[in-house]
């Protein structure tokens, strides 16, 4: 009796879990006239959720560049004398003039 | 200071989403004020995106079914057909809706009721017809999370259900809950003919204290182990329930799903201060299709007598058919030497997900000492349809 607890408690150990259902319960799965989803979906967000991430909502990498910016703009405030922020200034000058030549020509 | 650089040369591509030239007093483009619109563009969208605030991965559904069967009954005297609502999944709808109401927690509703005519459990062969009501099943409001899930309303206990495991296929047609097919037909004399005590009065799974009003707690799974705790009325009595289920996939060993569970009720009897039932179930679905399912309980019944519940069953699943054969008995439940017994046969086919066709037949006996009855056969078959 208790190598058989046993067994079944170390089996019971290495076991992956499933979620068990009553089959007394209304079943899962699709309905006689619902969908997969198995229900009649009077609301949900995830089409327009969808639709908007897949048009103009910002993406995971969008967030980690965001992420980013913020960190840059710590490191300016903390800086804001230093040589290497007055050539990032240079840069910036630099880039402006480039772009108003190439506009020019 | 390099990984400052870095930190340059990746604003650079960023400069045109949000702004970061804001410091560029020659670009009013760039001003501060317009890279702040733009960042809070940004906020909002990022927010939106991620669904972490509560207007968002919000569903609001409706779905149920209709479970309908011909019971017929020859309770040794009289045989008639009767045309019933299967009360062991019953015809019922229900609405549903979750939302995450805030990052990690999501807040949900179900609302379900039965709407049965001439319930299988209730119908005799004297009162064939029984006019549908509309009774709540549940209604409840629930909170989910990495904490686990916190119910509050009309809903199961947390031992509810923890005598009917069964993982066979056959449980629209066949369970533990035996009384759930022809409940109120009464055993017969066999004398003289007049009712003994009806099938429920002798033989009941005794399932905890099923659907009440209550507070309940489900903790999160530890290794397919899950723990419940609940309390709240349930006819005008306190309840209170402690359960543990468990699940898990054994691999080449077959499906595993067991519980176990206690509830204590008040009662207004006096001298019998608490009703307490004690007990479990356990369902093994092997590989090959065989499937074992045993069950067991003990409820007080007075102070000095407890009703005595064991179950056994064994199924065969293949494809969309299975079969099974079960054996059940109750001593004791409501007279001290009562001695009450089912054995029966069921077969399901499931042409489609949300179908099932079935038929089963069984026959109940009730030895009483020093009162003959005959034996009440019921042959049962039907459909459950989801729509």
């Amino acid at each position: 009796m208790l190598f058989a607890l046993l067994a079944v408690v170390l089996a019971a150990c290495s076991a992956k879990p499933f979620e068990y259902r009553s089959q007394t319960e209304i079943p899962e799965g699709p309905g006689m006239f619902t969908t997969k989803e198995g229900a009649v979906v009077l609301y949900s967000d995830k089409d327009t959720k969808t639709a908007r991430t897949a048009a103009a909502a910002p993406t995971p990498a969008d967030y980690r560049e965001f992420q980013d910016f913020r960190e840059f703009k710590r490191w300016r405030e903390a800086n804001r004398d230093s040589a290497e922020y007055r050539e990032f200034r240079d840069w910036q000058e630099w880039k402006a003039f480039r772009a108003g030549k190439e506009r020019a020509q | 200071m390099n990984s400052q650089k870095a930190l340059i040369t990746r604003s650079r591509f960023s400069e045109s989403n949000y702004g970061a030239v804001t410091t560029d007093p020659r670009n009013p483009a760039t001003s501060a004020g317009y890279g702040q619109k733009k960042l809070l563009t940004f906020l909002i969208g990022s927010i939106l995106a991620s669904g972490s605030i509560a207007a968002h991965a919000i569903d609001a559904k409706v779905s149920g079914q209709l479970s309908r069967a011909l019971m017929n009954v020859d309770d040794g005297r009289v045989t008639e057909t009767h045309n019933v609502d299967n009360d062991i999944s019953s015809t019922r709808f229900r609405f549903t809706g979750s939302g995450e109401m805030m990052p990690g927690v999501k807040a949900g509703i179900n609302f379900e009721a039965e709407f049965q005519s001439n319930p299988s459990d209730l119908v005799t062969q004297a009162v064939p017809t029984i006019s549908p009501t509309l009774d709540e099943r549940v209604m409840e409001v629930y909170f989910q999370g990495g904490f686990g899930t916190v119910s509050l309303g009309q809903g199961s206990g947390a031992a509810d259900g923890d005598i009917e495991v069964d993982l066979s296929g056959t449980t629209i047609a066949q369970w533990s809950g035996v009384h759930g097919i022809g409940g109120a037909i009464s055993f017969l004399n066999s004398s003289t003919g007049a009712a003994v005590a009806s099938i429920t009065s002798v033989i009941n799974n005794q399932d905890f204290e099923s659907r009440y009003d209550r507070l309940r707690y489900d903790t999160p799974s530890f290794g397919g182990f899950r723990f419940a705790a609940s309390t709240g009325v349930s006819a005008n009595q306190d309840v209170k329930e402690l359960a543990v289920t468990y699940s898990g996939d054994l691999g080449a060993g077959g499906k595993v799903a067991g519980a176990f569970g206690f509830s204590a009720q008040d009662t207004a009897t006096a001298g019998f201060n608490q009703e307490e039932t004690v007990g479990g179930s356990v369902s093994w679905l092997l590989n090959n299709g065989l499937n074992f399912t045993y069950a067991t309980s003990e409820n007080d019944r007075t102070a000095t007598r407890k009703g005595k519940f064991s179950y056994l069953k064994v199924g065969y699943k293949t494809g969309n058919h299975a079969v099974s054969f079960d054996l059940a008995e109750e001593k004791d439940r409501a007279a001290t030497g009562d001695k009450a017994d089912q054995s029966g046969v069921a077969y399901v086919y499931t042409p489609a997900k949300w179908a099932e066709i079935y038929a089963a037949y069984k026959t109940h006996g009730l030895d009483r000492p020093g009162t003959p009855t005959d034996d009440i056969k019921i042959l049962l078959v039907g459909s459950r349809l989801k729509f």
